[in-house]
């Protein structure tokens, strides 16, 4: 960015972060939300906190299920209903490809929020140089490995069933 | 303004609660929402819920149509009444059928409390989302956990 628009923006009530002059934040984060818990509600605790307005991009069953290997317990109606209530999300949108790029020319989001734990992951070192130029960062927020859908799995199947 | 009720285990939160709070939400101006505590659970089901009692509370507490949230001890709805002081009770019209329901609503008209009943979602329920899960993992192969990224 030319460095007077730096300043004008600045001036006008937004902030610098390093290199970056964010006005108001419109975040974005995805994932898949199957069985809602309490790792995915700290995720978008975390992105909400960081931004201005958050949309939550909530993945197709297609795209679930290619990303995980298997089809979700919950059809992306109910997922998308479910993340689109949360009082944190301002948008809750279809998720169809893991394109940022894509997502971006839909949405115009200036700031992209993902786990820690693809930090360093070269899909996402890549989403980061195709996504500076558009003025759009990256922000890794922490992973909690202790909530995760598949845990949540594993406790409903050992739990007596009334 | 009327101050409304709800309670509800909310274990694995799933479109059914969701319907149950929206519904609720429309039926009063303040909305209070009890989450039944691991204790309470255990009393009334007999074994503890999957999910811990802080982590039911912390995601009811997000859902939008709540104002606010709290832990209910209490299988008797007119002690947490004693409590709160609200001005009507909402309850899922499966609970209609529960032969407890009709002393209960004896009891809160006894001091002004009006009870709603909203449709109880019956595509899905934690017990058929339990029924579901299993299906799926006979069915399939489980892949590489990954969130979407």
């Amino acid at each position: 960015m030319p460095c007077c628009t730096t300043v004008a923006i600045v001036a006008y009530g937004g902030h610098r972060e390093g290199n970056w002059a964010v006005a108001k934040v419109h975040g974005y984060t995805s994932g898949v939300f199957d069985m809602f818990h309490i790792g995915h509600l700290n995720v978008l605790k975390a992105a909400a906190n960081q931004c201005d307005y958050l949309t939550v991009g909530v993945a197709s069953d297609e795209l679930a299920t290619e990303l995980k290997g298997h089809p979700t317990v919950m059809p992306l109606l109910e997922r998308l209903e479910i993340v689109q209530s949360m009082s944190m999300v301002d948008n809750a949108v279809v998720q169809t490809s893991l394109d940022k790029v894509e997502a971006w020319r839909d949405l115009g989001f200036n700031t992209v929020f993902i786990g820690d734990n693809w930090q360093g992951h070269p899909r996402w070192e890549e989403t980061e140089r195709l996504l500076e130029p558009l003025g759009v960062r990256v922000v890794y927020l922490p992973y909690t490995y202790s909530s995760t859908s598949e845990a949540l799995i594993e406790a409903q199947l050992t739990h007596d069933g009334t | 303004m009327i101050f409304g009720y709800a309670s509800g285990a909310f274990d694995t939160f799933h479109i059914g609660h969701l319907n149950l709070l929206r519904r609720a939400s429309f039926l009063c101006d303040y909305l209070l929402v009890g989450v039944v505590t691991d204790d309470a659970y255990e009393q009334m089901r007999g074994q503890p819920p999957i999910v811990p009692f802080a982590e039911r509370l912390e995601i009811v507490r997000y859902v939008r149509f709540v104002d606010a949230a709290v832990g209910d001890p209490y299988t008797d709805k007119r002690l947490t009444w004693e409590l709160y002081r609200f001005d009507v009770l909402i309850k899922g019209d499966d609970w209609k059928d529960n032969p407890k329901a009709e002393a209960l609503l004896g009891r809160l008209a006894e001091v002004g409390v009006g009870v709603e009943f909203v449709p109880y979602t019956r595509q899905t329920s934690s017990t058929r989302l339990r029924h579901l899960i299993g299906q799926l993992r006979n069915s399939s192969a489980t892949g590489e956990a990954s969130e979407a990224g």
